[in-house]
């Protein structure tokens, strides 16, 4: 499987228009039959940011051929807490960005973000597409 | 999908057929028929939701939507475009 694991940052470029590059990758990834893994938490996050008007536009994202959403359950609660601990002792860690490590590792993925800098926070060496 | 099955003729040139064939058996599919229903399933699906994005959303800048497709191919951008 190919494809990219997505941030609230690469949601809300997609649903509000920030930049041209978030929806071109969407649409590309449907084209190609590829997946965008979505982590719950990164989208708990859209829902709270995104204006009333751009909420119909998450809805018709969520329906996406490419986007599966990624529950965050017992396991990977324990597993993805334990790897952010440095990050948290630290006073740099979220929740969302330690939840989107955590399937872009499971699944060999790359992470889709416009603010990598939470991510480098939890593992400095995942891989990183950054939305231009 | 239904039980109920129709038969659709269409012609290939003999190396798609092989590939087709070759793609059925290695997808673990019970048969070619199998293997291209679900193929047109997919692609029927993603151009329906295709369309709707469109229409809700307009087009996509050709520009951005040649880089992004070059990305997730693996084939790199000669240059990083700036942010809009």
């Amino acid at each position: 499987m190919s494809g990219r694991v997505l941030t609230c940052s690469a949601i809300l470029d997609i649903t509000t228009d920030r930049s041209v590059y978030g929806r071109a990758f969407l649409v590309a990834a449907v084209e190609l039959g590829m997946t965008f893994p979505t982590p719950s938490t990164a989208l708990l996050q859209a829902w709270a940011t995104v204006p009333p008007e751009a909420r119909a536009l998450l809805e018709l994202f969520l329906d996406a051929p490419a986007v599966i959403v990624e529950d965050l359950g017992a396991s990977t609660a324990s597993r993805a807490g334990v790897r952010a601990h440095p990050a948290h002792q630290t006073g740099s860690f979220d929740v969302a960005a330690a939840h989107a490590v955590d399937v872009a590792i499971t699944r060999g993925l790359p992470i889709l973000t416009a603010e990598p800098g939470p991510l480098r926070a939890i593992d400095p060496d995942v891989e990183i597409e950054e939305l231009p | 999908m239904s039980g109920k099955k129709e038969r659709i003729t269409v012609s290939l040139d003999p190396g798609v057929a092989a590939g087709l064939k070759a793609a059925a058996e290695r997808a673990g599919a019970a048969s070619v028929s199998e293997y291209v229903a679900g193929a047109l399933d997919a692609r029927m699906a993603r151009d329906q939701w295709l369309a709707r994005w469109r229409a809700a959303a307009g087009e996509v800048d050709p520009e951005a939507l040649a880089y992004a497709r070059r990305a997730l191919t693996g084939e790199r951008a000669d240059r990083h475009p700036q942010a809009s």
